[in-house]
């Protein structure tokens, strides 16, 4: 009764090319994905990224609400692992200096001051997981007093690095879960209008079309400033990302009518059809499995979009608002250009959005060429 | 017998693939004879199309032409196709000039956005130097020689408006403008319907008794083989495994592969009631090719030992009697006949 | 090609009405009205108004109907020109937008013409040369080019700026020139200032563009269609350019709907960072301080400018491919 669907498709395809005759699909496109390097280190990446999001308070060496006003934009530090005072892990201190007349304070690194460092230190307390209580943190002081700022320090004194680890959190997380929720939408509304075709095909068409045609970041822009300034952080975080999600969802609806337009005539879903299932299974139990891999590199390429959205969007002051803290957000900081001259670190989170978003392009483009085996 | 236009001799053509070179065309042996018809016969995978391509150099990446010559008769001089230059006057003549080609399928050889007629009169001024009048006269011309009904309007069509039939007829007509005398045909009527099919072969027929010329006719379907064929070259996994005149070749099929193909054709009458005879298995991957004689897991006649051992010896029937390589077999069966080489 | 002109036209107006609904919803979802703003202002200033005041103000702005009744009378009005009132300005939304529209229009055409010039002769380069190190080189930059959002460029270029110069180039021309009648120093002054902002605004269209030809050109030069041309003796060169170059450049013309809207934004972040006289500051402005009249009518004629440029491609597309004219589906 169970029909698997996928793999009896393409099985009848590659009995041609004798070798790999009873790999399942999955198995082919893990194959084909593996031989396109680029993609497997960006997986790495995204990997490590996942890693990030999770344990962010394990990862980050400061609380979030950590602040020093001792040192403000203090440059970054180098890790050196021997000083006159001997062997060992360690960050060089900061002397500081005020410029009379501008009152601006420069920082340098201060070889006489060691500041030594470890791994899984105690440090501020948290809650891993939101419940496990804790206080080691992966990298950080001996002392937590102590100043070891790697990336250096913002306009406020916070650790720099500490901070772009929790924007990880928010920023990618307000990736994926956009485009889960456009992935809902566009898989139900994609589904109904290619499988069933007619009316409901040609209504939800056009409505696509005029959703395509209106310019998306304007209209961001406008419902995004429409929320009330004194929102709490998390109300806020979830409808920016559902009105990102509401704008984003018509690209995926199309792909996903697309690939069951292609399949409604397959012989697999006629005897799936002959064999009673429900429209329902047809389409999410048989012909829905068989292009999970389009479907994953779909979703994969869209996460940039959403990411750079919300980078734009909080950096413009229209997204997210401090105390929540995304890369946008923080890039915001960089943007007089009078400290930017001076604290070029301050744009290490544009960095992060570039790094995260070319690793999911090319995450996508390998998955995408991979899901069709037979292209090449 | 008349004189040879085209000679191919040792051509191989391969692909690079992730998994390896794949020898599409593994030394084929080849002599399309002026004014006259080759069939080129053989299942899909076998070359057949990648050989007709090597001749106009078509042949794109990741595939190139590892070996062999194609000479060419029909100029003043004889020269090797494939030893000219890209930018080489001779392979801009023979393409399109001495040289006509039609393709499997006519719609998508033609661009969609640009009427038949700028398409055809192009190619006429490329080949004739003629001005734009005199060309589209003669675009005129030929789509009614080709039987394209009122072509003074249908010039001005665009190729979606046109059946299948009347883009190859098209195509024909582009082919022809310069008066070739080869025309090349890559399976030109797989694509079309039966009865399509039937008046597109009749009309190449026709043709080629107007205009003297040859043709290299690339099929799968033995009946077009019977129909219209002078000479007919068997094709296997790249290679090129029996060689006969038409006749011959019906009458007296001596490869296995030749014979069990023409099992597998209906004969109206005496196939009633029985199942048509199928040879077993599909063509192998040509990367996975198998060793000896590439047919004998599939043949019926293998001989243990040897077929799956030793590539088979090419036995030409006629060697020593002037009219060598006319009637040859690559298989070891005939390898004691009377005349096979030493 | 009458018939589709005309479904085009229908599809633009209804999706015009489609935008002035969404940009109707976007003006009232604050709490309040564009009155009770007014009122609260007049308060704080010490001058209290009537009831019967607040009702007139009402009517004069057409606050006092249905919800209906207010959409109409806000379309209606922008029909005839008037976009509302600033609250911020306290003048009319087309005296504030007027004088800028020009420069914003001007920067984003003149960024258009460069992204194209740039991306077309780069991306068929690419294609062209498919694997070459130019190629490489091409689609290195073009993924990074997709992947840094504008303002970051900006905040690069600038940085740069002023390490290596002391200063950051701002607006559009010097302040010695600035009030001169036109002549060819303004010109030279005005080319000097407008090359950051279409650096930063052009990058990612151009790069967008660079992968969308190469991509439909990549696909177009294995086509049976080619093969059949190179076979009948069609040079190289004309071959590429009477081919597969004429059937890619479909996709690059229907790029008009996304590229210009992605300048369009690009110029409220230029805008803000280079203190260029355009709409983009003052949109940003307006939302910030949630005078809605204003942001939401220069929302409405971003998307309208948005709306016609997908018209003039459609129209273009039409032109240029029989089978669109001549309403025949492509598979």
């Amino acid at each position: 009764m169970d029909v698997k669907a996928g793999p009896s498709k393409t099985t009848e395809g590659i009995e041609e090319t004798a070798r790999p005759a009873t790999a399942s699909q999955s198995r082919l496109v893990w194959w084909a994905f593996k031989k396109h390097r680029l993609a497997l280190v960006s997986a790495w990446i995204l990997a490590g990224m996942m890693l990030v999001i999770v344990l962010c308070e394990f990862v980050a060496p400061f609380g979030s609400r950590h602040r020093d006003a001792e040192y403000t934009t203090a440059p970054p530090q180098v890790l050196k692992l021997w000083s006159d005072s001997g062997f060992g892990l360690h960050v060089d201190g900061y002397t500081s200096e005020q410029d009379p007349r501008s009152l601006r304070i420069t920082y340098e690194a201060n070889p006489e001051d060691r500041v030594d460092v470890g791994f899984f230190v105690k440090g501020e307390e948290y809650e891993l997981f939101g419940f496990i209580p804790w206080d080691r943190h992966l990298i950080g002081p001996t002392d937590p007093d102590d100043p070891m700022y790697l990336w250096g320090t913002t306009t406020d004194g916070q650790d720099l690095l500490s901070q772009v680890v929790y924007a990880t959190r928010v920023s990618a997380s307000v990736g994926i879960i956009g485009v889960l929720l456009a992935f809902i939408l566009g898989i139900v509304l994609g589904a109904i209008s290619g499988y069933f075709g007619g009316w409901a095909d040609n209504a939800i068409q056009r409505v696509i079309e005029l959703i395509m045609s209106v310019p998306a970041i304007p209209l961001w822009l406008g419902f995004a400033a429409a929320l009330p300034a004194d929102m709490n952080p998390v109300t806020r975080y979830f409808i920016i990302t559902t009105i990102l999600a509401l704008v984003a969802w018509t690209g995926l609806a199309r792909e996903v009518r697309g690939r069951f337009l292609s399949l409604r005539r397959e012989e697999f879903v006629t005897s799936a059809r002959l064999d009673g299932s429900s429209h329902g299974r047809i389409m999410f139990r048989h012909m829905l499995p068989s292009f999970s891999s389009h479907i994953i590199a779909a979703l994969s390429l869209s996460i940039p979009g959403m990411i750079l959205a919300e980078t734009a969007l909080s950096w413009l002051g229209m997204g997210l608002r401090p105390p929540a803290v995304s890369w946008g957000v923080q890039l915001q900081d960089a943007s007089k250009w009078s400290v930017l001259s001076g604290a070029p670190w301050l744009l290490i989170p544009g960095l992060c959005v570039v790094l995260v978003v070319l690793a999911f392009n090319f995450v996508g483009d390998g998955l995408r060429d991979a899901a069709d085996p037979y292209k090449h | 017998m008349t004189e040879p236009l085209l000679e191919i001799s040792g051509l191989r053509t391969g692909f690079d693939t992730y998994d390896g070179r794949v020898r599409a065309v593994d030394g084929v042996d080849l002599t399309v004879h002026a004014g006259k018809t080759l069939c080129v016969v053989g299942e899909s995978g076998c070359g057949k199309s990648v050989t007709a391509r090597s001749i106009l150099r078509l042949v794109e990446a990741p595939g190139s032409i590892d070996a062999g010559t194609i000479t060419w008769h029909g100029g003043d001089a004889p020269f090797d196709v494939l030893s000219l230059d890209v930018k080489d006057e001779r392979l801009a003549r023979l393409r399109g000039g001495d040289i006509g080609m039609i393709f499997q399928e006519p719609m998508a050889s033609l661009l969609p956005l640009r009427t038949i007629g700028a398409q055809l009169i192009e190619t006429i001024r490329i080949h004739t130097g003629l001005d734009k009048r005199a060309a589209r006269a003669k675009a005129v011309d030929l789509l009614g020689q080709v039987g394209i009904p009122k072509p003074h309007e249908r010039i001005d069509a665009y190729p979606f408006q046109l059946s299948g039939g009347m883009c190859q007829r098209v195509m024909i007509a582009i082919a022809l403008c310069a008066d070739p005398s080869l025309l090349i045909a890559d399976e030109p009527t797989t694509a079309l319907d039966v009865t399509t099919q039937a008046r597109i072969l009749d009309l190449i027929r026709t043709l080629q008794a107007e205009h003297r010329m040859a043709v290299m006719f690339i099929t799968h379907d033995l009946g077009v083989v019977a129909e219209l064929a002078d000479e007919v070259a068997v094709m296997y996994l790249g290679r090129v495994v029996e060689r006969a005149g038409v006749d011959e070749l019906f009458a007296d099929p001596k490869h296995p592969y030749t014979k069990a193909l023409l099992a597998s054709v209906p004969v109206l009458g005496r196939d009633r009631g029985r199942d048509l005879p199928t040879i077993p298995g599909a063509v192998p991957n040509p990367l996975h090719r198998p060793s000896g004689c590439s047919f004998h897991p599939r043949c019926a006649e293998a001989i243990a030992g040897t077929c799956d051992v030793v590539a088979p010896p090419e036995v030409d029937f006629d060697a020593g009697t002037g009219f060598a390589d006319r009637r040859t077999v690559e298989c070891v069966l005939y390898a004691d006949r009377e005349g096979a080489p030493a | 090609m009458i018939s589709y002109l005309g479904r085009r036209a229908a599809y633009m107006a209804a999706t015009l009405v489609a935008i002035s609904l969404v940009v109707f919803v976007i003006i009232n979802l604050p709490p309040g009205d564009f009155v009770t703003a007014l009122t609260a202002k007049y308060n704080v200033m010490g001058q209290g108004l009537t009831e019967a005041d607040i009702a007139g103000l009402r009517v004069r702005y057409g606050l006092d109907g249905n919800v209906f009744e207010q959409y109409w009378h806000w379309v209606t009005q922008i029909v005839q020109g008037d976009l509302g009132t600033s609250f911020e300005y306290e003048r009319p939304v087309a005296d504030v937008i007027g004088p800028r529209l020009g420069a914003t229009i001007g920067v984003s055409f003149v960024t258009l013409l460069v992204t194209w010039g740039l991306a077309f002769p780069i991306g068929v380069y690419s294609a062209v040369r498919q694997r070459s190190i130019g190629d490489y080189a091409v689609t290195t930059v073009g993924f990074l080019g997709l992947a840094t959002p504008n303002f970051l460029i900006a905040l690069v270029f600038i940085y740069f700026s002023v390490t290596w110069f002391g200063s950051v180039p701002s607006g559009l021309c010097s302040p010695e020139w600035c009030d001169s009648a036109w002549n060819l120093g303004k010109l030279l002054d005005l080319l000097g200032h407008l090359w950051i902002p279409m650096i930063v605004i052009g990058t990612g269209g151009v790069a967008g563009l660079v992968r969308i030809i190469r991509n439909n050109l990549l696909d177009e030069l294995h086509r049976p269609y080619v093969t059949a041309a190179r076979a009948r003796g069609v040079p190289e060169k004309q071959l590429l350019r009477r081919y597969p170059l004429r059937v890619a450049l479909n996709p690059f013309v229907s790029t008009i709907g996304w590229v210009l809207p992605m300048l369009l934004v690009g110029d409220i972040v230029v805008g803000q960072i280079l203190g260029l006289p355009t709409l983009g500051p003052i949109l940003l402005g307006a939302l910030r301080s949630q005078d809605m009249y204003l942001a939401g009518s220069i929302i409405m004629i971003l998307s309208a400018v948005t709306v016609i440029g997908t018209l003039i491609s459609d129209l273009l597309l039409g032109w240029l491919d029989p089978r669109i004219r001549m309403g025949i589906h492509q598979n």
